[in-house]
């Protein structure tokens, strides 16, 4: 049984582990005081993993989490005096799917870059940006800013952790991976399209499906925002 | 202690969908939607979000008039669920259509441009609509899930059950997946072939037209090389029995019309064809590939001067290659299609600059003219003056 201790300290330990992120940013208050962010649509997908380690989608969790997500954005704004500018959907068209389409790419190329093994040798600063294309979320929704949030979330399922607990006991050495999560955030400049403030981070814990939880999660993507 | 773990094993066992568990799901009816705790619905959030990336794709052809003639023929099919299916077409050179849980059904245009009439096109259509109503991507996933849960399982129950080599549970759980995999995804395509069918003859086209889809695609694989078949057929039954199937079964209609709407369905697809069969050249496929696929979109003989042209174009484009020369078979295709028409641009235009290519300087300048003389005035003016000079 002694092993079976062992495991449960491995994932305990595992689990309380603290992660830091490194926020980048050129940018460290707003310039104008109140300024108004525009939150765009939360690119988000929560899923549950199987037994066997599939990632089912869950549309409930997704929902839940989303909204979580965004009333604990909104917390972070009003503790800054800047305002919280809604999305409106039946306003969409195409030209803003596209910027959001950029950002999701331009985001993910900043990890590379940026946090990861891609780091480009002559890229010294931190300069990125998602075009002037985006002005027309200035003149439609009269913000200084937009707010990009990228979120991707995995659970074990109930069966899924009695499994992982077994396969380790059994094939010490072997532990089927839990969920993990990946988050990123940019806040661009609607002026020039600057990323003005950049977040993000790949861990293997934390839950934003209840409320307490994604403040604790959001708060710590939103680290150093500026304000 | 092995005691406490078979009962885990049997307690997971429990939990895990059984094989076959997935038949219990019910056709969806028309303007359902999922009840957000579901699978279904998370199935359906995954692929609207794919959808809404896919609206603004480079890859969709842009051509919203031959989407919405697409999205008749399915409501011709089907009115009943008309409303739940959208028709996409997207730029990819391969035999290909798919249907998503959410109703987001895409056609390639590879496949449009071996499809020879309307008829043939609404045999696909209904297959996918049919994919749609019988709920086979939620079977697929929720069987996917069985098998993979099942598979995990077993591992250990193998390995506690007192079989030690890893590879041999490797073995058997895979060949236990395998099995069950092929099977299901027969299962569906039979499913999905027979309301394809049923759509297909209310509306008053030819049934007929469904199994020759197949045959051609038979037939252009089998001059290609054996071991490449086409990305449709990977997870499909083989189309001989799937012929044989249509044809057995559109025996027990009564009343059956013969509408094939060619011209419609040519008329629509004329803008493109030039830009999709330049695409079929690049893949490589081999040559007789390519030129079944040529001699099937130019069947009715009445454009024979196209034949041609593309025919001149496919050994164009594969120039000298093995130490072959493909320049004069290209000349003499062109050559051709000027005897059959005399008055096309392109061919002037190719034929010209191919002269050019192997010194043939005279020629190919009175190519060129004749060129500029019939297009009146093309974007590329500038660049074949230059070349008279």
């Amino acid at each position: 049984m002694s092993r079976l201790l062992v495991i449960f300290l491995f994932f305990f330990i595992y689990s309380c582990s603290s992660f830091n992120t490194e926020p980048k940013y050129t940018i460290r208050i707003f310039e104008k005081e109140n300024p108004k962010i525009l939150l765009m649509p939360v690119d988000i997908e929560i899923c549950e993993l199987t037994i066997a380690g599939m990632c089912e989608p869950s549309a409930s969790w997704t929902k839940n989490s989303k909204e979580n997500i965004i009333i604990s954005f909104e917390e972070i704004l009003n503790k800054r005096n800047a305002v919280l500018m809604k999305y409106d959907k039946s306003q969409q068209n195409d030209e803003i799917i596209q910027i959001i389409k950029l950002h999701t790419q331009v985001g993910q190329e900043i990890i590379n870059n940026e946090y990861g093994k891609f780091e480009l040798p002559t890229k010294k600063e931190f300069g990125w940006s998602l075009g002037k294309k985006v002005k027309l979320l200035k003149k439609k929704y009269k913000s200084d800013y937009a707010i990009f949030i990228f979120f991707r979330d995995q659970y074990s399922s109930t069966e899924r952790v009695i499994y992982s607990i077994v396969t380790a006991v059994l094939f010490p050495g072997i532990i089927p991976i839990g969920g993990s999560q990946i988050a990123f955030a940019s806040l661009v400049d609607l002026n020039s399209g600057e990323i003005t403030w950049f977040n993000g981070y790949y861990r293997s814990f934390g839950d934003v499906r209840d409320l307490e939880n994604a403040r604790n999660t959001v708060d710590k993507l939103f680290e150093e925002f500026p304000g | 202690m092995k005691k406490i773990f078979l009962f885990i094993i049997i307690f997971l066992g429990s939990c895990a969908t059984p094989i076959g568990g997935a038949k219990k799901v019910e056709d969806i009816k028309p303007q359902e939607t999922p009840s957000i705790e579901s699978i279904e619905a998370g199935l359906w959030m995954s692929m609207n979000n794919y959808e809404e990336k896919l609206k603004t794709s480079g890859s969709r052809l842009k051509d919203k008039d031959l989407e919405k003639y697409l999205k008749n023929i399915l409501c011709n099919l089907t009115p009943e669920y008309c409303k739940d299916i959208r028709v996409y077409v997207q730029n990819m050179p391969y035999f290909n259509a798919f249907m998503a849980p959410n109703g987001m059904m895409v056609v390639w245009t590879g496949l449009l441009l071996r499809a020879q009439n309307e008829a043939q096109v609404a045999a696909v259509i209904g297959h996918e609509a049919g994919h749609y109503i019988k709920r086979h991507s939620l079977k697929s996933w929720l069987d996917a899930k069985s098998r993979t849960d099942l598979m995990a399982i077993l591992s250990i129950g193998l390995a506690v059950g007192g079989i030690p080599s890893a590879g041999d549970i490797f073995n058997v759980t895979q060949l236990l997946q395998a099995g069950f995999m092929a099977k299901h995804s027969r299962d569906n395509e039979r499913e999905a072939d027979k309301i394809g069918l049923d759509f297909l003859i209310d509306a008053g086209y030819d049934p007929g037209e469904a199994p020759k889809v197949w045959e051609n695609i038979i037939k252009e694989m089998e001059l290609g090389e054996a071991n490449k078949p086409l990305t449709f057929l990977a997870s499909h039954p083989a189309p001989e029995e799937r012929i044989e199937n249509l044809k057995k079964q559109t025996e027990e209609y009564e009343n059956i019309k013969n509408k094939k709407n060619m011209k419609e369905f040519k008329e629509k697809i004329q803008p493109h064809l030039k830009k999709w069969i330049k695409n079929e050249i690049r893949l490589k496929n081999k040559l007789e590939q390519t030129e079944f696929v040529l001699e099937k979109t130019f069947e009715d003989n009445e454009n024979d001067y196209l034949l041609k042209f593309y025919k001149g174009e496919i050994y164009r484009l594969i120039g000298v290659k093995e130490e072959e020369n493909n320049y004069d078979k290209a000349i003499d295709y062109y050559d051709e299609s000027i005897k059959a028409k005399n008055d096309f641009p392109d061919v002037y235009r190719e034929l010209g600059l191919l002269q050019l290519k192997i010194e043939k300087n005279e020629e190919a300048k009175k190519n060129l003219k004749k060129y500029l003389e019939l297009a009146k005035n093309p974007k590329d003016a500038a660049i074949i003056k230059s070349y008279l000079n």
